[in-house]
């Protein structure tokens, strides 16, 4: 599993989320919900995470990521779960 | 002592439905035998003769193998004709287990036909099983308390299927299993609850050695993991790193994947380079199941505008990539209108598919859909051999069965009635499972 700075996953998922919900990365907000106001459906919120879990050599399961709803959800959890493994 | 597997028959949709017959332009493929057997064989202790017979190439009710246990694995539409065997050998005073995927949901249904049945998996409680036989103190269920350790099992016994070839019976492709269980509750699928809701891998070198144990055999391999394109536990990692291998070790060494099995919307919007690592492995066909995600079950079931460009997108990806879909188109559905038939087929023209099956819904004994039709008495039909997704065997919502019967045969009717070319195609583009 690699080390990774919070701030180089936002990047990453940025970008992952531009291509995924056809919106510019820097119209992105931490506060963003994903489904509400990015519009992801529960397939390409799957996507989203397989993308992420795959860059960064993760073996998530769904209850670390059942509780994510925003953009900063996701960042925290990666990030944690990268720095602590699972806390579940 | 020596132990007799046999894989009990079931009918395929021509064998329901003779009809089809005149109406497919296509070879009919008998499938492999599923890898239970293989696997359970593998964890069989030395010391044990086994042996394998495919009840669908030699009856067993016609030539009895000799034997000192016999021991059955089959699914809902096998169940049947597996407990009529069942019978047929304690007849003859002949031991019988049962395990699979029916026994496990329905242990009811089978007792009063074997002597032992086992549910869950088979390989953590096989050796406890024999050794019980052997010192005479056989019980009658048998269940793991926990999933079976992949790192552990001994990689399938897939030459016992190999070995049974025979001029009648020699399939092209053989199933691999990369993984066991799945974390998600689909209402059509059984999987969560025979093996669990996490994903368990199997190591690569058991993988590889299936893989080139078929390859030997001049054998493909054919890969039905929905989990191989999500993230759960790693899943999609371990897939690439699949196809990764095939295309720089694997394919020189003989071995390929006849096709790709999935959910087909998992397609939408998996990345590009996904689907090109998929070419670069060799394979050039995904088998792409619809009906039990929300995204076909709203384009076909309902019309809906969306839903049906999400569908068409699919397509268009795997023809993008070169990688020809064959696709399962499933009706009956609550949520299918009398419309459902005709939205398929102008799916089919409008996207240029060219080899597709079709299925009734069926709810399989142990998945929610079956649990919540018990609860609506609306089964209409325990026959379990009717179970095969080519007959109705319950109350639709928004038809009559009668109805679903007929839409059923009238797609594949029309379907392959403009497809009449594929009798001079190649054998691999004109052979299908039906």
């Amino acid at each position: 599993m690699a080390s990774v700075s919070a701030e180089q996953i936002r990047k990453d998922l940025l970008e992952i989320l531009s291509q995924l919900a056809g919106v510019e990365p820097s119209r992105i907000q931490d506060s963003d919900r994903l489904r509400e106001d990015l519009g992801l459906d529960s397939l390409q919120s799957m996507e989203l995470l397989s993308r992420v879990s795959d860059r960064y050599e993760l073996d998530l399961e769904v209850e670390d990521v059942m509780d994510v709803q925003t953009v900063g959800d996701v960042v925290r959890e990666l990030h944690q779960f990268m720095t602590q493994g699972s806390g579940r | 002592m020596k132990v007799q597997f046999i894989y009990p028959a079931f009918d395929r949709h021509a064998q329901s439905h003779p009809e089809l017959r005149e109406f497919v332009p296509c070879n009919e493929y008998i499938g492999p035998p599923s890898l239970g057997i293989a696997s359970v064989a593998a964890a069989t202790p030395p010391g044990i003769e086994v042996a394998f017979v495919d009840d669908r190439i030699h009856p067993v009710t016609e030539r009895l193998p000799e034997a000192d246990l016999y021991a059955l694995s089959f699914f809902t539409p096998a169940a049947t004709r597996a407990l009529e065997i069942g019978d047929f050998l304690r007849a003859q005073g002949k031991p019988v287990v049962m395990g699979g995927i029916f026994p496990t949901m329905m242990p009811g249904e089978c007792e009063g036909h074997c002597d032992a049945l086992v549910q869950g998996e088979g390989e953590p409680v096989w050796p406890e099983l024999l050794a019980d036989f052997a010192a005479h103190r056989l019980k009658k269920r048998y269940r793991a308390a926990a999933p079976a350790d992949l790192e552990t099992l001994s990689p399938p016994r897939v030459d016992l299927y190999l070995d049974a070839e025979s001029e009648d019976f020699a399939p092209d492709d053989y199933p691999l299993q990369t993984s066991r269980g799945c974390p998600f509750a689909c209402d059509c699928c059984v999987l969560p609850d025979v093996m669990g809701k996490k994903i368990r891998h199997f190591p690569e070198s058991t993988v590889e050695q299936t893989l080139l144990a078929f390859a030997a055999r001049g054998k493909l391999c054919s890969l039905t993991e929905d989990t191989s394109f999500m993230f759960v536990s790693g899943a999609r990692r371990r897939f690439r790193a699949l196809l990764r291998a095939l295309a720089e070790r694997y394919l020189q060494q003989g071995a390929r994947l006849s096709y790709i099995g999935c959910s087909m919307p998992l397609l939408l919007n998996v990345e590009p380079e996904v689907l090109s690592e998929v070419r670069r492995a060799g394979i050039d066909r995904f088998y792409l199941v619809c009906g039990f995600d929300p995204i076909t079950r709203e384009a076909f079931g309902r019309g809906d505008a969306a839903a049906m460009a999400k569908a068409d997108e699919c397509i268009r990806r795997c023809f993008d990539v070169g990688v020809e879909p064959y696709i399962s188109l499933l009706a009956g559905n609550d949520s299918d209108d009398r419309g459902v038939f005709d939205r398929i087929l102008e799916f089919c023209e409008r996207t240029r598919i060219q080899t597709a099956e079709f299925v009734v819904a069926t709810p399989y004994p142990g998945t929610p859909m079956w649990r919540k039709l018990v609860t609506e008495n609306r089964i209409l039909d325990r026959t379990w051999k009717r179970y095969n997704d080519a007959n109705v065997v319950f109350r639709p919502a928004q038809m009559s069965p009668e109805e679903l019967q007929e839409g059923y045969l009238r797609m594949w009717r029309e379907f392959y009635r403009s497809r009449k070319h594929l009798a001079q195609a190649d054998r691999g583009r004109r052979t299908i499972q039906f």
